[in-house]
């Protein structure tokens, strides 16, 4: 390492790492990041798959990043990072060959700016597809999306840029629950995924739906309580009240535009560098040790490691509170397990529910699976947890290769697909490497019954993920769940991971946390690094860019 | 019971003499504390070519060869022979090789015999009132010593664990011996036969480049393939490619492949499961290319090469194409 | 025709020498984490040459035995979500033995109990102590044939006959039933249950007799003095090579392997 001397060193080069380090070479500092990969990018990339000529991402797949106050603040759009915009975003196949297709309400117009539009045409389109099988779904529907216009977006944005308020001041999202104009109620806060599907729901399309969608889109299960985060989330998706967006590249492009951003304002990246030790003087971060010996000095220190793992293991010798040590090493992460990977096709699957509607099939976020919230609700987690997959398959599939043809060659199509699975210590590795080619088997046999193009002769490779192999190469991944620690509702917000440890701060000076285990939780384009560097700038007196640009976060 | 036997299959012998001279060392380390007669048997061969080259390993030996009728069940027939010449010799120490043929004669022969048998045994010990032998287990990772109970006790050794024996003149003579067996009253009846054009032994390589599980199916062995002929070694291979039937598991290396120990050998794509690493660990220089930095198989290797094959392959080949033709060039 | 398939449950062999410790109690060989254990591989594939010839032979009965002290059921469990008939469990702390004389001798009068088993089908070794011996010593006690490194098994008239994997090559052999199989990895993986199979295995249970139900002493003909683990480095003294890219180090590393004179 050329330089001994930084102003900060950002420990891990994922997702909130990359971000992170903009931000803090924005405000002048010398940073360095240090990934123990050979790779930069953590969850946030892409790698050649299944088949050469293919392009697959390897964690993370949807992605809203447009709307993430960096894409703006580093112009990541001129770094290379595009996105499209399809005009639907979700919809399901169901068992009996009905199905239904969602409508983007708000489109992009402006793929530069993501600047969105109401779209009456869409609405009317969703309304009618809800009514065919529940005219009251299809009020609930109009009703939700109206209050999703006027209180819960603007504070659902607010609350994930922004960093939690303390205990006894309502943060955003609750001050939506006082109101009782919002339509989001107290009770709401701690009801399961279940009980607000039958809540907000009489149709079991739409019961299936959101108990389906609500893992893909935070882990949790049907008798988790999901709380309002996250309800607002998958709302705005199963309702398709927000438009799907596309990386083009996938994934991978977010990160290289972070990392190419990154290197103009002078961060530099070191990969294949593992920390050992954060070093700490007086309670004060003074740098740290990697795993080779070598000692790197730095008045700041951000970890984008979980929480668990920076202060348990990395701030092994500072004296943490007993019962935060105690409340550290019990952090929930049975949730977010998943089996996905790409299925590389010579032609998309053709539904049967496209006879009757021609559409189906070309929604970046589509589900198949049965008409039966009954078996979600009371026996899918189970089967998963005891058999690895569920009996009956509710498989998400995302054909991208319609909209980005770089993610597949000519007179070819990529499909990602994902169900869930169970933690990783449930299974030893000779289970899951078996279980990956016994999933691949049962998806083709029961894909087949919805597409009868879906056959073995359709497939070129597929290559599946469980979580054993996510586990083996991602330490915060404990269990080999995607969501870096569960996002159920005691370990969403201000009491991620833990009520003591949730603001980005620590009890050691000057060393800071960023990562999804923390308050703004898992997925690409969420808040942690951009909240910790908001507690940064107020702590260190860094410049507040959010002011000066004129954005409320 | 007296003496110690060693016996060899000839078509092990012809492919594998190394693990015939590994025999002669445990024997005559054995024969050392105890002073008991060596017998040598080779099963198999009529001509006497391979029992001329025993012959080579002298001092106070007794050469048998036993012929082997051409539609005798294999190993069956061996076995019974072998149980005869037992029954007149009665050996108390019987040394087999680590081969299909030396693994099942062991178990039969230790069944009708009803001795006591031990693989893989990687140390052997006579105390005044016993036999105690050390055997790895696990892949490897574990021993277990063992008090041989029963006599006989048939040792089966782990490969490339004992020097191999230097040849040594003798003038000891060869007795043939012809047991007393009525192929009509064997339990197992050979069929068709079928040879496929041998592999070459990956257990005598010099240089071994190895795919794993990581290579991702049949195509990438052919890289390995022109890598290999350029540096003058072979291709081997962990189990799950021969068990997904990429390649032939003539060349598995592992637990329940063959034990390796080349000077060098290059594994790409294999993580180092117990399994595998129990096959290869006596290499003397292992390089593991592999994108996981925390593979097991860097615990062991002396290089490490973390990325994707698919990357470092291909210009580690070009650039050995280049510097073996510039040091081509300069020689001549 | 009824068949007799012997499964063993061993340490997934996939874990890492680290994952392996000694439990100084029983003094054998553990998973440091629980429920890391599966069917050894080979005997999944013996399972799997059961099953072809059910597939062909109408009315064949597939019985899984397996010996030991408590038997993980969860493990065994998987393999009933296939067309497997019945499962025996042989209960006691002689069925842990390390030695081969006494599991075979255990299997072999269990065998002899059940009563007209026409096969019996092993995987060729064990992925813990990989002895490759208990089919053979257990077809030498109930006195039947026993074909080895099986990749096919198929009924040819009245003789059971497999493809034997050689050296170099194969070669057919066939016995006359009741007989003791082998089975190597080149027969193919296990299948894949149905989905209706796996939710009914959840509510299958073994048959369950005790070793001391047999009748015979089992002893051992190898007494175990002592396991330990063998030292492996944890250091690792692997030199890395550096480079930007995964190609910059292809070419690294054969300028390495070149002036160190490995190649």
């Amino acid at each position: 390492m050329g330089v001994s001397e930084f102003d900060a060193i950002i420990i891990g080069g994922g997702h909130h790492g990359t971000i992170m380090a903009c931000y803090l070479a924005k405000a002048g500092m010398q940073v360095a990041v240090l990934e123990r990969h050979t790779e930069l990018g953590g969850g946030a990339g892409s790698e050649e798959g299944p088949a050469p000529g293919f392009r697959q991402n390897f964690c993370a797949h949807f992605t809203r990043f447009y709307s993430h106050p960096a894409y703006q603040d580093f112009q990541l759009k001129d770094e290379g990072l595009t996105y499209i915009f399809p005009d639907q975003n979700e919809g399901m196949i169901y068992e009996d060959g009905s199905s239904f297709i969602g409508y983007s309400a708000y489109r992009v117009v402006d793929p530069a700016t993501g600047h969105q539009e109401y779209s009456e045409t869409n609405v009317k389109k969703t309304y009618d597809q809800i009514h065919q099988f529940s005219p009251r779904d299809a009020d609930v529907y109009l009703d939700l999306l109206d209050k999703y216009t006027r209180y819960w977006k603007g504070a659902f944005h607010e609350h994930r840029f922004s960093p939690p308020t303390p205990w006894g001041v309502p943060d955003p999202l609750e001050a939506l629950v006082t109101n009782p104009e919002s339509g989001l109620e107290p009770v709401h806060q701690f009801m399961s995924v279940r009980q607000l599907a039958y809540d907000f729901f009489e149709s079991s399309e739409l019961r299936s739906l959101f108990m389906r969608a609500t893992p893909t889109s935070s882990g949790t299960f049907p008798d988790d309580p999901m709380g309002l985060q996250v309800l607002i989330h998958v709302l705005s998706l199963v309702l398709s009240f927000e438009p799907a967006a596309i990386a083009v590249g996938g994934t991978q492009a977010i990160t290289d535009a972070l990392v190419s951003a990154g290197r103009k304002l002078g961060v530099q990246y070191f990969t294949g560098q593992e920390v050992d030790e954060i070093l700490i003087e007086n309670d004060r971060v003074t740098g740290v040790k990697l795993v080779d010996g070598l000692q790197i000095t730095a008045p700041l220190v951000v970890s984008s490691l979980g929480v668990p793992q920076t202060i348990l293991r990395l701030a092994r010798n500072y004296p943490i509170n007993e019962k935060v040590r105690h409340r550290l090493n019990n952090v929930h992460y049975d949730r977010g397990q998943i089996l996905w990977g790409n299925v590389a096709l010579h032609e998309l699957p053709q539904y049967i529910a496209a006879q009757t509607n021609p559409e189906v099939g070309f929604q970046p976020r589509l589900y198949w699976g049965p008409k039966d919230p009954d078996y979600l609700a009371s026996k899918y987690q189970h089967e998963i947890f005891t058999l690895g997959f569920p009996s009956r398959l509710f498989v998400l599939t995302a054909p991208d290769s319609i909209w980005d043809r770089t993610r597949a060659p000519d007179n070819a199509h990529t499909v990602l697909i994902e169900e869930f699975t169970a933690p990783r210590r449930l299974f030893t590795p000779s289970e899951w490497l078996r279980m990956k080619d016994e999933f691949i088997a049962a998806v083709m046999e029961q894909w087949h019954h919805y597409a009868p193009n879906m056959t073995q002769d359709n497939v070129i490779a597929h290559r599946i993920y469980s979580p054993y192999e996510v586990g083996a190469s991602h330490p915060d991944m404990l269990e080999g769940g995607w969501t870096e620690g569960s996002m159920i509702a005691s370990q969403l917000g201000r009491f991620r991971p833990i009520p003591e440890l949730s603001d980005y701060r620590t009890p050691i000076k000057n060393l800071y946390l960023c990562s999804s285990n923390l308050h703004s939780a898992a997925g690409i384009g969420r808040g942690s690094s951009y909240n910790c560097y908001k507690i940064l700038a107020d702590d260190l007196k860094l410049p507040k860019f959010w002011e000066m640009s004129g954005r409320q976060y | 019971m007296s003496g110690i036997m060693i016996a060899i299959y000839s078509d092990d012998y012809i492919t594998n003499e190394s693990l015939f001279r590994e025999l002669v060392s445990l024997a005559k380390q054995l024969q050392a504390q105890s002073h008991e007669r060596l017998t040598i048997t080779v099963v198999g061969d009529e001509s006497g070519s391979c029992t001329q080259t025993v012959a080579e390993y002298g001092e106070e030996l007794v050469r048998i060869a036993i012929k082997v009728p051409e539609n005798a069940p294999w190993p069956e027939y061996d076995t019974e022979a072998l149980v005869q010449l037992c029954n007149e010799l009665q050996p108390s120490m019987i040394l087999l090789p680590k081969t299909f043929w030396g693994t099942e004669v062991a178990a039969r022969l230790t069944a009708i015999l009803d001795g006591s048998a031990a693989m893989d045994i990687t140390a052997a010990t006579l105390l005044s009132d016993s036999l105690e032998v050390t055997r790895t287990i696990f892949g490897g990772v574990a021993e277990a010593r063992l008090r041989m109970a029963r006599m006989p006790a048939v040792l089966v050794p782990h490969p490339k664990i004992w020097p191999e024996a230097e040849p040594l003149p003798t003038d000891s003579s060869i007795t043939l011996f012809t047991p007393n067996i009525d192929l009509g009253a064997l339990q197992t009846i050979p069929k068709d036969r079928h040879r496929l054009a041998q592999a070459p032994d990956v257990a005598q390589a010099r240089i071994l480049i190895a795919g794993g599980r990581g290579l991702g199916g049949p195509e990438p062995f052919k890289l390995l393939e022109e890598i290999a002929s350029m540096i003058g070694g072979q291709v081997a291979a962990s189990r799950p490619p021969v068990d997904s039937g990429w390649v032939s598991g003539q060349i598995q290396v592992g637990l329940t492949g063959k034990t390796v120990a080349p000077d060098l050998y290059i594994a790409v794509g294999i993580s180092g499961a117990i399994q595998h690493i129990t096959g290869c660990y006596n290499a003397r220089n292992i390089v593991a290319i592999n994108n996981d930095p925390h593979a097991p198989i860097f615990q062991y290797a002396t290089y490490g090469v973390v990325g994707d094959w698919q990357d470092v392959l291909p210009t580690f080949y070009e650039a050995l194409k280049t510097i073996i033709k510039s040091s081509r060039e300069k020689v001549y | 025709m009824n068949i007799v398939v012997c499964i063993k449950v061993v340490i997934d062999p996939l874990l890492s020498s680290t994952d392996l410790m000694i439990d100084p109690v029983r003094s054998r060989i553990v998973a440091r984490e629980s429920g890391q254990q599966v069917v050894n591989g080979f005997d999944e594939q013996a399972l799997e040459a059961a099953l072809r010839l059910k597939d062909n032979i109408p009315g064949t009965v597939i019985t899984l035995m397996s010996v030991g002290k408590q038997v993980p059921w969860d493990v065994l469990r998987k393999l009933m979500a296939l067309d497997v008939d019945n499962a025996l469990v042989i209960d006691g702390s002689a069925g842990d033995s390390h030695d081969p004389r006494v599991i075979a001798a255990i299997l072999a009068a269990a065998v002899q109990r059940l009563e007209g088993v026409d096969l019996v089908i092993c995987g060729r070794q064990a992925s813990d102590w990989d002895n490759a011996q208990v089919p053979i010593r257990l077809a030498g006690n109930l006195g039947w044939p026993c074909l080895t490194l099986a990749r096919e098994v198929k009924m040819v008239g009245k003789e059971i006959q497999v493809r034997r994997v050689l050296l170099d090559g194969w070669q057919d052999m066939s016995a006359k039933p009741p007989a003791v199989i082998t089975v190597t990895s080149e027969l193919g993986e296990l299948r894949y249950p149905t989905m209706k199979g796996r939710l009914a295995a959840m509510k299958r249970q073994p048959n369950v007799w005790s070793i001391s139900d047999l009748g015979n002493e089992f002893v051992e003909a190898t007494e175990l003095v002592e396991i330990q683990m063998i030292h492996h480095p944890k250091e690792s003294n692997c030199h890395f090579i550096d480079g930007e890219s995964g190609q910059s180090k292809g070419e690294q590393l054969a300028a390495v392997l070149m002036s160190s004179g490995l190649i």
